[in-house]
């Protein structure tokens, strides 16, 4: 079980062992697919072959193969960074749920969006409507687990809708002069 | 896009506006496309239009609806490389988005 609240502007995290498990095992997985799409540095990059992570890894420009390869060879790379730091901020909430701070609160968005995508990759969920392959034990579970952070991420959304935007101050002159002499 | 239940809550007011993006006399403006699909929430992609192009909720909520009815929308248009920044940002938040030199 997973539940959202809001403690002032923040968002807070609740969560039972059994569902902290779950998200964890599924982000072992994420981890793991998105690491085994690292390449050298200067590797010039193609459309993944695996459609998950073609998914998570779109062709960035339509309708110029050549031009889609030079974009993708240059954003890719950081691609990659921004989705497995935004893991380690999810983790780094499971190890103390509580009022999340704003990094944590978009790295969850995203990455129940990420997770959700590459489980629709795999249960065949390809066009609205689609409910995925459900033949196997295995799938039945996955498109539990689907609809569950699907559930998930609508409840934070409600409560960032209730929230509404929020415009932090900064702390303190960015800039502060030095004492006159 | 999937589709959940809207919430019963009053929308906050956003003062209408929209990302100004600056055009070089010398580039043809490029787009930024949004294409649907079948995973992402509706409330979850007018979220992302709102946070991150400073939409207003009607006009991140109608860009939304068009890329569900129609399968795409253009949701930002400029130069190539500030179109190219936003479909990479759009990316990030796992939306299916495409970079476009638009009309000759």
């Amino acid at each position: 079980m997973i539940r959202w609240g809001l403690d002032g502007d923040r968002v807070v995290l609740r969560i039972g062992d059994d569902s902290a498990a779950v998200i964890r095992a599924l982000l072992e997985e994420l981890t793991a697919l998105i690491r085994g799409r690292m390449r050298p540095y200067g590797t010039v990059l193609t459309t993944p072959e695996d459609p998950a992570l073609a998914r998570l890894f779109p062709d960035p420009v339509r309708g110029d193969d050549f031009e889609a390869i030079d974009v993708r060879t240059i954003t890719e790379p950081s691609l990659i960074a921004h989705r497995l730091l935004n893991v380690r901020a999810v983790l780094e909430s499971l190890d103390a749920p509580g009022p999340l701070d704003d990094a944590q609160e978009l790295a969850w968005l995203k990455t129940l969006t990420d997770l959700r995508l590459v489980l629709a990759v795999r249960l065949g969920i390809e066009r609205d409507g689609d409910e995925g392959r459900d033949g196997t034990e295995e799938d039945r579970r996955m498109r539990d687990v689907y609809d569950w952070l699907g559930a998930t991420q609508a409840r934070l959304l409600d409560v960032l809708l209730i929230r509404g935007p929020v415009q932090r101050p900064v702390v303190g002159p960015i800039d502060e002069p030095e004492p006159d002499a | 896009m999937a589709e959940f239940d809207a919430p019963l809550v009053d929308e906050p007011r956003v003062d209408e506006e929209v990302v100004h993006i600056p055009r070089s006399s010398l580039d043809r403006p490029w787009r930024t496309i949004v294409w649907n699909d079948p995973v992402n929430l509706m409330q979850y992609v007018t979220h992302v239009f709102q946070t991150y192009f400073g939409y207003s909720r009607e006009k991140a909520e109608r860009l939304m609806l068009q890329v569900h009815n129609e399968g795409r929308a253009v949701v930002a248009t400029g130069p190539r490389e500030d179109v190219e920044r936003h479909t990479e940002a759009m990316h990030e938040f796992g939306l299916w988005a495409t970079s476009d030199p638009g009309e000759t």
